[in-house]
């Protein structure tokens, strides 16, 4: 089961690193995209998981898309960031990304148009913003009856 | 001629529904109607039912009465929607914007996610209203969108109103306190609604009396309509007045699911301490319904329990994780189970809608909960009812021991008489004072017109 997790603001980040860890728990080979490293600290050696840091600051991230995207947020032109974001996320994850994906996780609005993107990619795979779902191979849903709280 | 009092009912768990409200929802349609009233029911859209939550049983929709008129009113579902694919652009180029679209202009800062649906209901009663006056509303919640609506209809068009509390709203009935601090969103909605409402119900004594002391002009406007079972629902015939064989050891069955709220540990703990003595030699625990509500929370109740990852049966074989039951099928787990395990969590305000079904089957039944919860007071009376003074593990373990012996010795006799008791909590009886009431308003209005 090949994981794609989105994660490009992890807050809460203990919420997102749990989801992320029961997935590896669950036996799958979870490649984590991610803004920020200080959450994934205590992960990185877990076997099954790839991490690749999405760098938006412009030295980092290899000079014209990062200041773009920093550029693109200071002129208020907050919509092409998120397609600026996912330019650079798809960038740090290109040669880590395995040519099945089963399953495509964004933990965060902002992580939802790289999610779409690759969603568009791989038309199986399951794609979803609901990353406390179970993994399909682990029994459902994951969810017991919805109860009348909903949300 | 008389012409029929006529009613909106805005019950948002209507069937197909499952979710677990769905049955006082129903109930309370099927009375209104039975008793002849032109009941228009206002119920969440199916494909939200289907497709957004999956939560359906297509079978109940057969139990609802056929006089009911059932619309259902469109809901935004934008806080239920996780398919990537099916975000739209600004939900994936500004996912804030997006956001804060839904909680304003969706939502209009009502605290809840469907109210999207009780604007609706507004609209589709007005249309009604507009079209054959409608003598009164009933709203149940959750969800409380339902009464924000019956609030507007009644702002609107003068409609009296009921409101049915199957939840507390602002009361965190497990935490004994108030959910929401003072100003929040939430605590002036229901004191907006309960100022206004004609009558407001409640599943409990405590309940209300918390409600009539937080809003005491409305006291006199609050009752009480406990839960109840539904005989339509529960066919009892395979549960027999035998008392359980010599021959093999006792069971010992929970219904319902399990949650961290619930004392699992000292439930496990008495079990076995129980389980030595001669009584319980060889008896097993079966629980049956969902392990808690996410399977995130799985290997906390299962640490509780003593049942291994994995494994559905516990070391030493003492406890069986038997998993959901369908709702046709719940009757067998009474007529398997010797002694039924009342096992709740929660504070004086909680009742649990079990307890009636548990005493219609007329099983020993064993309290495991702190002492003091409402459901004691419907259980007082209950003639095979045992409990402890607290949750010790000894004092649990003795109560179970009672309870065992009153399976193997308790004949048809003191089960006719536990029935009897559970009679008086058929749902349908229990509804009557809420039917008087909202006649009475309903004709007072009708007359002043």
């Amino acid at each position: 089961m090949n994981v794609v997790f989105l994660s490009f603001a992890p807050d809460p980040p203990e919420l997102v690193r749990a989801a992320v860890r029961r997935h590896l728990d669950a036996g799958a080979r979870v490649l984590l995209v991610s803004t920020s490293t200080g959450p994934w600290r205590d992960l990185a050696d877990r076997p099954g998981l790839t991490i690749r840091h999405v760098r938006t600051d412009p030295a980092g991230s290899g000079g014209v898309s990062g200041a773009l995207a920093g550029g693109l947020r200071r002129l208020g032109l907050r919509a092409a960031r998120t397609h600026a974001l996912a330019l650079l996320a798809d960038r740090a994850a290109r040669d880590a990304l395995p040519a099945r994906i089963d399953v495509i996780m964004a933990a965060d609005g902002l992580a939802a148009q790289y999610g779409y993107v690759l969603a568009r990619r791989h038309p199986r795979a399951l794609a979803t913003a609901d990353y406390h779902r179970a993994l399909p191979s682990a029994g459902g849903s994951g969810a017991a009856s919805p109860t009348s709280a909903g949300p | 001629m008389s012409v029929a009092r006529r009613l909106l009912f805005l019950g948002f768990f209507l069937p197909p529904s499952r979710a677990s409200g769905v049955y006082r929802t129903r109930a309370l349609a099927n009375r209104f109607a039975a008793q002849g009233w032109e009941v228009t029911a206002l119920a969440a859209p199916l494909g939200f039912l289907r497709d957004t939550v999956g939560s359906v049983d297509d079978s109940l929709l057969a139990t609802l009465d056929p006089r009911v008129r059932v619309l259902r009113p469109a809901l935004d579902t934008y806080a239920w929607e996780k398919d990537l694919r099916a975000f739209g652009w600004l939900r994936r180029s500004r996912p804030r914007l997006s956001r804060r679209r839904y909680e304003w202009l969706g939502n209009l800062g009502f605290p809840e996610h469907y109210a999207s649906w009780g604007r609706a209901c507004v609209r589709v009663g007005l249309r009604l209203h507009r079209r054959r006056p409608f003598d009164a509303v009933l709203a149940t919640g959750n969800p409380y969108a339902a009464f924000a609506a019956a609030w507007g209809l009644h702002r609107l068009r003068g409609l009296p109103y009921a409101v049915d509390f199957r939840d507390s709203w602002t009361l965190d009935q497990f935490g004994d306190a108030a959910r929401y601090p003072a100003g929040h969103p939430a605590v002036r909605w229901e004191r907006r609604i309960m100022g206004r409402a004609a009558a407001a119900v409640f599943v409990n004594e405590p309940t209300r009396q918390w409600y009539a002391d937080r809003y005491p002009a409305a006291a006199d406007r609050t009752l009480v309509v406990p839960n109840g079972w539904d005989p339509d629902l529960l066919d009892l015939g395979a549960v027999g007045d035998d008392p359980a064989p010599a021959g093999r050891p006792l069971r010992l069955g929970f219904l319902g699911t399990l949650t961290d709220r619930m004392p699992l540990a000292a439930l496990a703990a008495a079990f076995r301490l129980a389980r030595r003595s001669p009584e319980l030699a060889g008896a097993t625990l079966d629980l049956y319904g969902h392990l808690g509500f996410q399977q995130t929370g799985q290997p906390v109740l299962r640490e509780a329990l003593g049942l291994p990852e994995g494994a559905d049966t516990s070391a030493d074989g003492a406890l069986r994780y038997l998993g959901p039951v369908a709702k046709t099928a719940v009757a067998d787990v009474y007529a398997a189970s010797d002694v039924l395990v009342f096992l709740a969590g929660g504070s004086r305000y909680v009742t649990s809608g079990k307890v009636f079904e548990y005493m219609a089957a007329g099983r020993p039944v064993v309290s495991v909960h702190a002492p003091g919860i409402a459901a004691e007071d419907v259980l007082a009376g209950y003639p095979l009812w045992f409990r402890a003074d607290s949750l010790a593990p000894e004092a649990l373990a003795a109560a179970m021991r009672a309870a065992a012996d009153a399976a193997r010795t308790a004949g048809p006799g003191p089960r006719a008489a536990a029935r009897e008791w559970a009679a008086r909590y058929q749902r349908d009886r229990l509804l009557t004072p809420l039917v008087d009431r909202l006649a009475a308003v309903g004709d007072a209005r009708a007359a002043a017109r």
